[in-house]
C-alpha cells in the first residue's frame, strides 16, 4: 500500500516517466530490493484510472514507457490524506512509517508532526499490550512480548530521528 | 616496573588530581598528615625519654626508670600506629575495587600490591621526612620551654640514631604494611560478614583473661596487707595480673562494641539507635581498631599514673613535698653577733614567714670520724617546730632525743653525762657538759634539715659557754608557694652572710615533673587516638553519601540523621574510655596495695581524666558528624 | 475540574542552576489516583521536575501545589516533613540502608513517624508479602538481589500510603524481566492504597505501564497525550 503512495508523492514532485519513476523509487525508497518495472507500470495505469494520475504526453507507439504522468489535484489530496494521518500500529509498520517521513520531507510536509502523531498511537497499542500480558497464556505472552519490542524498537527510531529533525531544523531553518 | 610505579602515583593524585578521584587527594593528604604527626610524636618523645634518663637523680631505681620510659614510647607509639593504620586503610572498598579493576586487565597480584604500596608509600614517606623536619623545628621550642619545669639541654635532647632510623622507617612501614592488607573486595562478602557477625553469639571465650586479670588484681588488693600469701607469689599476681587485664582489655574490645552494638538494637524501638547499633554490628573491624589503640593507651597512661605515685613515696620527696605545702627552708650562717640583724633583714623581707637562730654542737667523738658522734641542735621549742614536723610537747628543760621515722635507736650505752663540743672546732675547744637526754621528741617527717640526734634547749646552756658560740645559722621560713632560693641570694648579698644553703627541690621537680610528663603523655594519645577517630568516622561517613542522600531525598530530617551518626560514633569510644582508664586504675591499684600505699592511689585525678576523655570522644564525634553529611544541593542531585 | 482531585497543579514553573535554565515555564497536572510517565532526553529537565514536585528543590518562579501543599512557598523543613509523611520516593540506586533487614527498612517511614516497632511490623510485612519479597524479609538489603531489594524499595515508598509516589527510573538497573515485575507491583499496589504516580523513565516499554505520558524537552513540556484507554 505505501508503495503507492510513495510513487504517487515522486510523481507530485515533478511529472514523470515509468522508466524515471522507477529509478527515483529505488534511488529513495528501496533499499535493498529494487521495484519490478511491472509494479511501477501497473501502478501508474491504477492511479490513471482512479483520477490520481494523468497523462500529460503520449508519444507514438502503444508501449507503456511512451506516456508520461503527472499528477492531479485529486492525487495531492490522497497524498495530503495519507501522510496525515498515523499507520496502524501493527508489525509491519516500520518501513510505512519510513516512507511516510520521507515522503513528508520531501514534498515540504511538517515531518515532525508525522512523527509525533504515530508516537501517540504506538503509545496505545504500546499500553494495551501491557495490560494483556499481565493474563495472557505462555503462547499469548511470547506473542505480545515480540510485538513490544518491535514497537519498542520503532519507538526509539521515532525518537532518534525527531532528534535528527530538529538537529536539521536547527541547521538549515526549515525541514526540508 | 616503572610503569606500575607511575600508575601509582597518578592513582595518589600526585601529577594529575583527577586520577585520584574525588576525594583521592584528601585521602593521600590525610596519609602524609598522619605520617608527619606519626613521626615527629615518636621522635618527641624518643628524645624526651633519652633527656630523662641522662638527667634523674642518682636514687632512682635505674631498672625502674628505664622500664617506666619503654613504656612511655610504647604506649606513644600505640595510637601512632593506630593513626598510621587508619590512615591507610582509608576509602579501603573503594581502592580495593579499583585494585580489583586494576587485576581484571591483567596486573598480576605482585604488581597490584606494587601500584597499591606506592599509591600510599609515596604519601607516607613524604609525610615522615616532614615529620623529621617539624621534630627538629620544634625542638629548639622544647629546650627554651621548659616544661614541667625541665632543664633539658641540647646534649641530651636528641634521639639516637637508631630512634631516628625506626622512626622513619616503622611510620611509613606500618602504613604502606595495613593498607595492603587485603580486604573483602565485594560488597556481597562484607554483608555475608556483617551477618555472620551480627548472627553469631559473641564468642565470650575472649573475655577471659580481661576476667582473670581482674580477679588476679582484687585478689593482689585484697589479700596485700595480710601475711599469708608470700612476696613471691603476691608479685606473681599482681604482674600477671597486670598484663591479662591489658591483653584482656584489646581481646575484649570487639566484643564490647558488639554488645553496645546489640544492646542498642535490642533494647530501643527508636530507628535512630537501631541504625545506629546495625551499623555498628556490621564494621566492627575499623571502630574495634581504633578504639582498641586509643584504650591500650588510656588504659598504660593510667597504670603509669599510679606507678608514678611509687616514686612520690621515696623519702626525699615526701619531705621537699611537706615544705612546698609549709613553706620551703633555707639557712644562713653568719656569724652569732651579726644574727640578729641578719634575722631581723630577713624577717623584713617580702615571702618570708619567721625565721630562727640556731646553732649546733657536736658530740667529742665525732672529732675522730667515730660512728659514736652525735649531733644536737640548739635553740627554742618554737624554733624546732619551724624546722621540723613535731608529734607530742616539746620540752624547754631537758635535752630530748629527736626520732626521725625509719631511725634506728641509739643502742650503745652513754654515760649520764654527755659533753658537747661547740662549733666550729678551733685549736681550744669549749665543752658543755648537759646531761644524757632521756625523752624522745617524734620527728613526724623527714626534714631536710636532718642529721641532728639531740635536741638542746638553749637555756639549758649557760651564759658563758654560750658566749663561745660564733657561728650560728638564720633559718629563714619561706610562705608556702614561695621560692627561697631567690630570698636567700638577696639576703646573702651583705657581707655579713658567710654562706648559705637552700632546700633541695631537686626530688620533688622531678617528680611532679614525672606526674605533669604523664598527664601531658595522655593528653597527647587522647589526641592521637581522637584524630584516627576522627578520620575513620569522617571516611565512613563519605562513604555513605549515597545512602544518607536518599535518605534525605525520602524526607528524613537531617537531624535524625546526624543523631544516629553520633550516636554510632561516640557511644563505643566514650563507653570503651572509661571502661580502660577504670582498668588502668584497677592494675595501678593491685601495684600499688602490692607496695602497700594503696592509699596514695591518685583517684581524683584519674577520674578527671576519664571525664575528659568522654566529654572530647563526644565532642569529636559531633565534629565529624557536621564534616561528613551531605546536604541537599541541586548539583549534588544532579551528578547522581 | 474539580480542584480536590488534582493531586499535583503545577503552573508555569521554573528552575535554574545558577545561570543554567533546568525548567522554563512547566505546567502539568494529575488527578488522584492515576499514573503518569514522565520521559525526555538527557538534559531535559525530567529529574529536575521531578525533583521539584517531590518537593526536593523549590522552584524558582510559578506555582506548584502538591498533596496540598503550596510548595513553591514552604521552608526546606516543611518540605522534608512532607515528603516524609505524605510522599514516596523510589530511586535507581542506594534506596535502603544495607545494614538493615528488608523488613525494618520497610518499618523505618513508620517509625519516623511515630509509629512503635509492634504496630509497624505487620504493616511492613504485609506489604512484603504483597510484592513477594516476604521470604527474604529477614535478610539484610546488601544481600538481596537488585530485583528483591527494588521491590522492598517499593514496599519502603508505600508503606505509609502517601499521596504522591515519585519513582526516578527505579528498574533502570534491573534486567527486562525483573523490571516489568517490579513496575508491576509498584502501579498495582499504588492503585490499592490511592497514590498518585509520578514515574521518570526513557524507556517507552515502562512508560507503556502508565495511564499517561508527558513529555519534556529543554526545559518545557511538549504535547501530551490525552486519557486514553
Amino acid at each position: 500500500m505505501s508503495t503507492s503512495q510513495a510513487l504517487l508523492a515522486l510523481l507530485e514532485v515533478e511529472p514523470a516517466h515509468g522508466y524515471t519513476l522507477k529509478h527515483r523509487y529505488d534511488k529513495r525508497f528501496a533499499g535493498a530490493t529494487p521495484i519490478a518495472f511491472g509494479q511501477v507500470y501497473a501502478a501508474l495505469s491504477r492511479f490513471e484510472q482512479q483520477g490520481l494520475a494523468s497523462v500529460s504526453e503520449v508519444e507514438s507507439g502503444s508501449h507503456p514507457e511512451r506516456k508520461r504522468y503527472e499528477i492531479t489535484p485529486d492525487g495531492v489530496t490522497r497524498i495530503d490524506e495519507w501522510v496525515a494521518s498515523a499507520e496502524r500500529p501493527t508489525l509491519y509498520s516500520a518501513s510505512a512509517l519510513y516512507a511516510k517521513v520521507s515522503v513528508a520531507l520531501m514534498s515540504g510536509r511538517p515531518a515532525d508532526k508525522v512523527l509525533e502523531r504515530q508516537r501517540d498511537v504506538h503509545m496505545v497499542r504500546m499500553r494495551q499490550l501491557t495490560e494483556q500480558r499481565r493474563t495472557a497464556s505462555v503462547a499469548g505472552l511470547l506473542a505480545i512480548t515480540f510485538e513490544l519490542n518491535h514497537l519498542d524498537a520503532d519507538l526509539r527510531w521515532i525518537d532518534e530521528a525527531g532528534q535528527q529533525l530538529g538537529q536539521l531544523r536547527s541547521d538549515t531553518g526549515s525541514t526540508r | 616496573m616503572r610503569a606500575r610505579v607511575v600508575l601509582g602515583l597518578r592513582l595518589a593524585g600526585l601529577g594529575s588530581p583527577r586520577g585520584a578521584g574525588r576525594f583521592g587527594g584528601l585521602r593521600t593528604a590525610m596519609v602524609t598528615v598522619s605520617a608527619t604527626v606519626g613521626t615527629s610524636l615518636l621522635l618527641g618523645v624518643a628524645a624526651i625519654s633519652r633527656s630523662e634518663l641522662a638527667m634523674k637523680p642518682e636514687q632512682f631505681d635505674t631498672p625502674g626508670m628505664k622500664v617506666l620510659l619503654a613504656s612511655v614510647v610504647a604506649v606513644i607509639a600505640l595510637p601512632v600506629l593506630v593513626l598510621a593504620a587508619t590512615a591507610g586503610r582509608l576509602s579501603a572498598s573503594l581502592r580495593d575495587r579499583r585494585l580489583a579493576n586494576l587485576r581484571l586487565l591483567g596486573l598480576s597480584p605482585s604488581s597490584t600490591r606494587v601500584v597499591s604500596a606506592v599509591e600510599t608509600g609515596v604519601a607516607a614517606v613524604l609525610g615522615s621526612v616532614l615529620g623529621l623536619l617539624a621534630f627538629l623545628a620544634v625542638r629548639p621550642g622544647l629546650l627554651a620551654w621548659h616544661p614541667a619545669g625541665r632543664e633539658w639541654t641540647a646534649g641530651t635532647l636528641r634521639p639516637s640514631i637508631g630512634d631516628y632510623i625506626l622512626a622513619l622507617i616503622l611510620v611509613p612501614l606500618a602504613v604502606v604494611g595495613i593498607s595492603s592488607m587485603p580486604q573483602r573486595l565485594s560488597g556481597h562478602d562484607s554483608m555475608a560478614t556483617a551477618r555472620k557477625t551480627a548472627q553469631h553469639r559473641p564468642p565470650f571465650w575472649r573475655l577471659a583473661p580481661l576476667l582473670i586479670g581482674a580477679i588476679l588484681a582484687s585478689y593482689v588488693i585484697a589479700t596485700a596487707t595480710d601475711t599469708a600469701p608470700s612476696y613471691d607469689q603476691l608479685a606473681a599476681f599482681m604482674f600477671s595480673g597486670m598484663i591479662l587485664l591489658g591483653i584482656g582489655m584489646i581481646l575484649a574490645v570487639p566484643i564490647f562494641v558488639r554488645l553496645v552494638a546489640d544492646g542498642l538494637v535490642r533494647c530501643t524501638d527508636r530507628p535512630t539507635l537501631m541504625i545506629a547499633g546495625r551499623r555498628l554490628q556490621a564494621q566492627p573491624a575499623a571502630t574495634s581498631r581504633v578504639v582498641a589503640g586509643l584504650l591500650i593507651g588510656l588504659f598504660i597512661v593510667t597504670g603509669a599514673r599510679a606507678l608514678v605515685v611509687a616514686f612520690e613515696d621515696t623519702e626525699q620527696y615526701q619531705a621537699e613535698a611537706r615544705i612546698q605545702n609549709t613553706g620551703q627552708l633555707g639557712s644562713l650562717q653568719v656569724r652569732a653577733a651579726d644574727a640578729p640583724e641578719v634575722a631581723q633583714r630577713a624577717r623584713q623581707t617580702d615571702g618570708v614567714r619567721a625565721t630562727a637562730t640556731v646553732a649546733r654542737l657536736r658530740t667529742g667523738s665525732c672529732a675522730h670520724g667515730s660512728s659514736n658522734c652525735l649531733q644536737a641542735l640548739v635553740g627554742t621549742c618554737s624554733e624546732l617546730r619551724l624546722i621540723m614536723p613535731l608529734k607530742g610537747p616539746c620540752r624547754e628543760d631537758r635535752a630530748q632525743w629527736l626520732i626521725e621515722p625509719d631511725d634506728v635507736p641509739f643502742t650503745k650505752p652513754l654515760p649520764p653525762q654527755l659533753k658537747w663540743h661547740i662549733l666550729p672546732e678551733g685549736p681550744q675547744v669549749f665543752i658543755v657538759a648537759v646531761p644524757t637526754p632521756e625523752q624522745k621528741l617524734h620527728v613526724t617527717g623527714a626534714s631536710p634539715m636532718s642529721g641532728d640526734q639531740v635536741f638542746l634547749p638553749e637555756n639549758l646552756i649557760d651564759s658563758e659557754p654560750a658566749s663561745r658560740i660564733t657561728d650560728v645559722e638564720v633559718v629563714v621560713a619561706a610562705e608556702p608557694g614561695r621560692e627561697v632560693t631567690g630570698i636567700m641570694v638577696q639576703l646573702a648579698g651583705s657581707g655579713a652572710v658567710q654562706s648559705w644553703t637552700g632546700p633541695g627541690t631537686y626530688y620533688y621537680d622531678f617528680v611532679s615533673g614525672l606526674r605533669t610528663l604523664v598527664w601531658a603523655i595522655a593528653a597527647v594519645i587522647l589526641s592521637v587516638g581522637l584524630l584516627s577517630f576522627a578520620i575513620a568516622a569522617i571516611d565512613r561517613g563519605i562513604a555513605r553519601r549515597e545512602e544518607v542522600m536518599s535518605l534525605l531525598l525520602a524526607g528524613v530530617s537531617a537531624r535524625t540523621l546526624r543523631r544516629t551518626q553520633w550516636i554510632e560514633t561516640s557511644l563505643p569510644l566514650a563507653a570503651g574510655t572509661v571502661l580502660a582508664i577504670g582498668l588502668g586504675l584497677l592494675a595501678g591499684a593491685s601495684y600499688l596495695a602490692f607496695g602497700r600505699i594503696l592509699e596514695q592511689l591518685p583517684w581524683r585525678q584519674t577520674m578527671t581524666l576519664a571525664g575528659i576523655s568522654a566529654a572530647s570522644a563526644a565532642l569529636v564525634a559531633a565534629l565529624t558528624v557536621v564534616a561528613s553529611n551531605p546536604r541537599i544541593r541541586p548539583e549534588l542531585i544532579r551528578s547522581e | 475540574m474539580n480542584e480536590s482531585t488534582l493531586t499535583i497543579d503545577a503552573q508555569d514553573v521554573h528552575l535554574s542552576y545558577g545561570q543554567t535554565p533546568a525548567l522554563r515555564g512547566v505546567s502539568l497536572i494529575c488527578r488522584t489516583g492515576e499514573s503518569v510517565a514522565l520521559m525526555g532526553p538527557s538534559g531535559s529537565g525530567k529529574s529536575s521536575l521531578l525533583h521539584c514536585l517531590a518537593g526536593v528543590l523549590r522552584p524558582d518562579g510559578g506555582q506548584l501545589t502538591v498533596a496540598g501543599a503550596r510548595l513553591d512557598t514552604l521552608s526546606e523543613r516543611a518540605r522534608s516533613q512532607l515528603r516524609l509523611s505524605r510522599l514516596g520516593m523510589v530511586f535507581q540506586f542506594g534506596n535502603l540502608i544495607p545494614e538493615l533487614t528488608l523488613l525494618e527498612n520497610v518499618m523505618l517511614p513508620l517509625q519516623l513517624l511515630g509509629e512503635r516497632a509492634v504496630a509497624a511490623r505487620p504493616r511492613a510485612l504485609a506489604l512484603l508479602g504483597r510484592l513477594q519479597v516476604a521470604e527474604v524479609s529477614t535478610r539484610l538489603a546488601g544481600e538481596v538481589s537488585g530485583g528483591e531489594a527494588q521491590r522492598a524499595a517499593v514496599a519502603r515508598a508505600l508503606v505509609h500510603e502517601p499521596a504522591v509516589l515519585f519513582a526516578d527510573e527505579p528498574t533502570g538497573a534491573l534486567d527486562t524481566a525483573s523490571a516489568d515485575r517490579v513496575l508491576d507491583s509498584l502501579l498495582g499496589l499504588a492503585r490499592e492504597t490511592g497514590s498518585t504516580v509520578v514515574l521518570v523513565t526513557h524507556e517507552n516499554r515502562i512508560a507503556a505501564h502508565c495511564d499517561r505520558l508527558l513529555s519534556i524537552r529543554d526545559g518545557v513540556m511538549v504535547a501530551h497525550d490525552a486519557v486514553t484507554g
